[in-house]
C-alpha cells in the first residue's frame, strides 16, 4: 500500500477550496493510477519494510492529518498538522493499523511542501557553529522512521513539495508526474548527464562511471551557464550534479581553485525534456525548498517540469576530495539502485543504510557529519516510481 | 580554540594544503567533538555497537574555515574538516559541497 499524506487545512488555506478540490481530485487520479500499475518492480533481496509490494496494482489510502473523516476508518484522531512530531505519532499509529488488517503501507508519500507538512526540525549533529552554522536539520528522517531514533530511516518516503506561491500549479504538475509514472512507459533508451565541480572530478568520476553508459563526466570549470548545452539535459533520464549550492541563490557554482563559476541555473531547465528524470545532487541546500518557487530553486524547477524525482540536501553537505564519501557515497549508492529499477523509495532507503554501514565499517564509528548527511538527504517525488525499462 | 603552532600541527596544514590548495594560509580551530550515534542507531542496523567513545577519544578535528566569492559576487563559507590521530596522523578529510 502506499499511503498519501497530506493537511487539509493547510492546502486549503494556502490554495483556497477551489484549489484544494483540484488537488484532492488529482491525488484521487493518483490512487486510481497506483492500483492498475502492473509494472513489476519488486526490490531484489530483503527490504526493511514491513508491506510486500503486490504483483499487479498497488492499493493506497489518503489521508489528510487534520480531518476526523478522513481518519474515522483508522479510529484515530486528527492531530496539529503544524507539529511535525505529532504527525510522527499518527503515522506510526495509522501504520499498525493498516499492518493489522494487512495492509501495511511500503510506500509513504507527502503532498506539500514545509507550510503544508512541515519538515521536522532535528537537531544538527555538528553542534559546533565556528564549524557548520546550519541550526536545524530540516529532515523527512522523522517520518521516514518508527521510533525515536531518526538517524537511519525504515520507511521509503516522498515528498511532493510546494513552493511559496499560493498557486497549485506546481504541486498539481507533480501529481500528474506521479500520475504518468504508473502508466504503462514503454523501453526507453537510458541518457545520463554529469555534471561536478572540477575540483571534485575524481570522486565525482567515481560516482558517475557506474550509470554513464559511457559518458564522459561534464566539469566546471570550464563549462559554465553559459556553455552548458541544454541538449545535454534532453532526454537524459538520470542526471548527478557535484556543484556547490548556497542557502539564498538559485545558482549551483563550479570550482577550480579560487575561481567559482556559475555552472548551472533553474532556467537551464526550461524547453527541454526531463520528463521522468531521476535527478541526484550533492550540492549544499540544493533541496532547500522554503520559501522557494521553481524560478529560486532548481529542484522545484526540475519538479515543474516533469522531473520524477529529486534528491538532495536540505542544508551543508560534505564530501571528500580523491574518494567518494559522505554526499558522493550517499548519491552513488541512490543512482545504483535506481539504474537496477528499484523504486526511488527504496533505493534511498537502502542507500541511507548502506551508507550508515559503510561508515561504521571504514571508520569504526558513524561521525557527526555522517550523521548529518542520513539526516538531510531528502526525496521529492513518489517513493514508489522507479524508471521503466531501459535500452543503453 | 585555535590550533597551536607544533610541528605536527604544520605537518598536518601543509597535509591538508596539498589536498586543497585554496585552503593555504588558513590558520584551523580545533573544534569539539559531538557525541558518537546512540546505540539504538547500530541496533537498527544489525551492528554491534562499536566503541566510538574510544574512537573519538582518539582523534582530533581541526577546521579550515575560509569565505570566498562566487563569480557573480555570492560569498559564503568553504569548510574542509580534518581529523587526525592524537600522533598527529591525518585520517581522513572532508570538504562543504
Amino acid at each position: 500500500m502506499e499511503l498519501i499524506l497530506s493537511s487539509k487545512q493547510h492546502l486549503q488555506a494556502k490554495y483556497g477550496h477551489e484549489g484544494f478540490l483540484a488537488l484532492h481530485a488529482k491525488m484521487e487520479e493518483l490512487q486510481a493510477a497506483l492500483s492498475q500499475d502492473e509494472s513489476l518492480c519488486r526490490p531484489p533481496g530483503k527490504t526493511t519494510t514491513p508491506g510486500a509490494r503486490p504483483e499487479k496494482g498497488l492499493p493506497s489510502a489518503l489521508i489528510y492529518v487534520d480531518d476526523a473523516n478522513s481518519l474515522a476508518p483508522y479510529r484515530l484522531r486528527p492531530v496539529n498538522p503544524a507539529q511535525p512530531q505529532a504527525i510522527k505519532t499518527l503515522l506510526d499509529r495509522l501504520e499498525r493499523r493498516l499492518a493489522a488488517k494487512k495492509q501495511a503501507p511500503c510506500y509513504f508519500l507527502i503532498v506539500g511542501g514545509d507550510d503544508i507538512i512541515p519538515f521536522h526540525r532535528l537537531p544538527n549533529p555538528i553542534a559546533d557553529a565556528t564549524w557548520d552554522d546550519d541550526r536545524a536539520v530540516y529532515s523527512d528522517n522523522g517520518y521516514a522512521s518508527r521510533d525515536k531514533e531518526y538517524v537511519v530511516p525504515e520507511r521509503a518516503l516522498g515528498r511532493l513539495p510546494d513552493g511559496q506561491s499560493p498557486d497549485p500549479t506546481l504541486l498539481l504538475a507533480q501529481l500528474d508526474t506521479a500520475i504518468a509514472g504508473h502508466k504503462k512507459r514503454a523501453a526507453a533508451a537510458l541518457r545520463t548527464l554529469g555534471y561536478s565541480a572540477r575540483i571534485w572530478r575524481t570522486p565525482a568520476n567515481k560516482v558517475y562511471q557506474p550509470i554513464a553508459g559511457g559518458r564522459r563526466l561534464h566539469t566546471s570549470p570550464p563549462q559554465t551557464v553559459v556553455s552548458f548545452k541544454r541538449a545535454w539535459l534532453d532526454g537524459a533520464r538520470l542526471l548527478y550534479f557535484n556543484l556547490h549550492g548556497l542557502v539564498d541563490k538559485e545558482m549551483w557554482y563550479g570550482q577550480e581553485g579560487e575561481d567559482y563559476p556559475l555552472a548551472f541555473s533553474p532556467n537551464l531547465v526550461d524547453g527541454v525534456n526531463v520528463r521522468g528524470t531521476v535527478v541526484a545532487s550533492e550540492a549544499c541546500y540544493g533541496a532547500h525548498t522554503i520559501g522557494k518557487d521553481p524560478p529560486t530553486s532548481i529542484a522545484l524547477r526540475f519538479l515543474r517540469c516533469g522531473a520524477a524525482c529529486f534528491l538532495g540536501s536540505t542544508c551543508r553537505s560534505y564530501g571528500q576530495p580523491k574518494e567518494p564519501g559522505e554526499a558522493d557515497l550517499l548519491v552513488l549508492y541512490f543512482l545504483q539502485y535506481v539504474l537496477h529499477r528499484l523504486p526511488v523509495g527504496d533505493a534511498l532507503l537502502k542507500a541511507k543504510i548502506d551508507y550508515a554501514k559503510r561508515q561504521i565499517r571504514h571508520q569504526g564509528l558513524l561521525d557527526e557529519d555522517d550523521q548529518k548527511t542520513l539526516l538531510e538527504f531528502v526525496l521529492y517525488g513518489d517513493p514508489s516510481f522507479c524508471l521503466p525499462d531501459q535500452r543503453r | 580554540m585555535t590550533a597551536t603552532k607544533t610541528p605536527r600541527m604544520e605537518q598536518i596544514k601543509r597535509q591538508v594544503v596539498k589536498l586543497y590548495p585554496d585552503m593555504a594560509g588558513v590558520e584551523p580551530t580545533l573544534v569539539t567533538r559531538q557525541k558518537p550515534a546512540s546505540p539504538a542507531v547500530y541496533k537498527k542496523l544489525d551492528l554491534p555497537q562499536p566503541h566510538s567513545v574510544a574512537i573519538e577519544q582518539s582523534q582530533y578535528i581541526y577546521v579550515f574555515k575560509k569565505t570566498v566569492q562566487t563569480a557573480d559576487g555570492a560569498s559564503f563559507q568553504r569548510i574542509v574538516r580534518a581529523v587526525v590521530s592524537k600522533e598527529g596522523k591525518l585520517i581522513r578529510t572532508t570538504t562543504s559541497k
